[in-house]
């Protein structure tokens, strides 16, 4: 059943994406900001992880669970720690991913050749 | 002759949009729904994976998920294969954080032959820069007013 | 051309994906076996809930553990599912240490700590260790 709303979920972040690249014509930099940026404001008002809850990877997968992740770290740092954990806490989450992706690109590029 | 300058501007406009590339909004955006919807179908099967055989909980289970993804994205990436899928899927390869890893990974491996300072360090980040910096700050200013409000609130 | 038949073998692709994860959630949930009178009111109790479908429970001294499976409908309010669950079991055992989960790992973990108690008799460090572990599991 899971599968079958991180399917639709995770299918309409990506039109949103699509409509924001052929209707508001933004380009590819422009509308995944706008998407992170969404995803912040949504665990903001407390509707991203609802989202999670119900469709899983639909909602872990997208870009706009960057943000969600950035602002939780944030905000759970800060609960702790008083206002000072907005800023220490904000990559504590997202660490796994970005770390990730650094390290992965870097090795790539040491081991493939760019084509054409 | 400022109306004539008028009439020539609106007749090079009609021109001029007559030769922009249509977008298919309607085929693009039902190629995204199904090329990102099957990636997080991937993801929850990864993320199901963790879950039941390591000791992930649900909370923890996304991080490891989303670094494999990652890792897939950039093995693609290298073999030239996601930039072939990504030109047919849209958002559908963009939105999903395959994307992301996609746009650093290739940026990456484009600039190897600039050095690993210059070309790789530098580069890496054109997409991924923005995403980061906006990402971030809207964090910070969202928590830091819900983080005040609830003390205010008490 | 070329491009419809891509079109094509993705919806295909899809239809049978979907299907095919469909299909994987048919593993009927084996019944609890019942550890003790504590655990069993517990479950029912959990059980109750409309949002509920099956639960769980372990009891150790003044301590129960128990997680829940939510229907996949209402996991939009799974944070209230939670909270509910939570006040009825410390209502009914008001000075036990109650935790509560929606967790699947917790879950999975309660079942087979479940399943082995009942065909064991487990010794106490063990079923200590295992439940701390499945707290771990409970946080966040």
């Amino acid at each position: 059943m899971m599968f079958f709303w991180a399917f639709i979920v995770g299918g309409i972040i990506c039109v949103i994406g699509q409509l924001l690249m052929d209707v508001v014509k933004l380009p590819p930099g422009h509308t995944l900001s706008a998407l992170v940026v969404g995803g912040a404001i949504l665990d903001g008002v407390g509707l991203y992880e609802p989202l999670i809850d119900f469709a899983g990877a639909g909602a872990t997968v997208p870009i706009t669970s960057f943000g969600n992740s950035l602002v939780h770290g944030a905000m759970a740092e800060a609960e702790q720690h008083g206002i000072i954990g907005v800023i220490t806490g904000i990559f504590e989450v997202t660490s796994a991913g970005i770390s990730a992706a650094i390290i992965f690109s870097f090795l790539a590029a040491l081991c493939f050749k760019p084509k054409g | 002759m400022s109306q004539q300058k008028e009439d020539l501007k609106t007749t090079y406009q009609k021109f001029a949009s007559k030769d922009e590339p249509k977008r298919p909004v309607v085929a693009n955006c039902i190629k995204a729904f199904f090329i990102g919807g099957l990636i997080c179908i991937a993801g929850q099967a990864i993320q199901n994976f963790f879950l039941y055989n390591f000791d992930f909980n649900e909370q923890t289970a996304g991080n490891p998920t989303i670094a494999v993804l990652i890792l897939i994205a950039v093995l693609l990436t290298g073999f030239g294969i996601y930039d072939k899928f990504a030109q047919f899927a849209g958002a559908g390869s963009a939105v999903p954080v395959t994307g992301f890893a996609n746009a650093m990974a290739s940026a990456a491996i484009e600039y190897r032959t600039e050095g690993p300072v210059f070309g790789i360090g530098s580069n890496m980040f054109k997409l991924a820069g923005p995403v980061i910096v906006f990402g971030t700050t809207a964090a910070f200013v969202i928590a830091l007013i819900k983080t005040l409000w609830i003390q205010i609130g008490g | 051309m070329q491009k419809s038949s891509g079109l094509k073998v993705i919806l295909l692709t899809s239809i049978f994906l979907v299907y095919a994860a469909g299909c994987q959630q048919h593993e009927s949930p084996e019944p609890t076996r019942i550890i003790n009178k504590e655990t069993h009111e517990a479950e029912e109790l959990l059980e109750e809930l409309e949002p509920i479908t099956t639960a769980v429970a372990i009891t150790s001294g003044k301590k129960l553990y128990a997680a829940a499976e939510v229907k996949q409908m209402d996991r939009f309010q799974l944070e209230s599912v939670r909270k509910t669950g939570y006040d009825r079991l410390s209502k009914r055992w008001p000075d036990y240490n109650i935790h509560f989960s929606t967790d699947k790992k917790a879950m999975l973990e309660l079942q087979n700590l479940n399943k082995d108690m009942s065909a064991i008799k487990m010794k106490k460090k063990e079923r200590e260790q295992r439940l701390t572990k499945i707290e771990e599991f409970m946080k966040g």
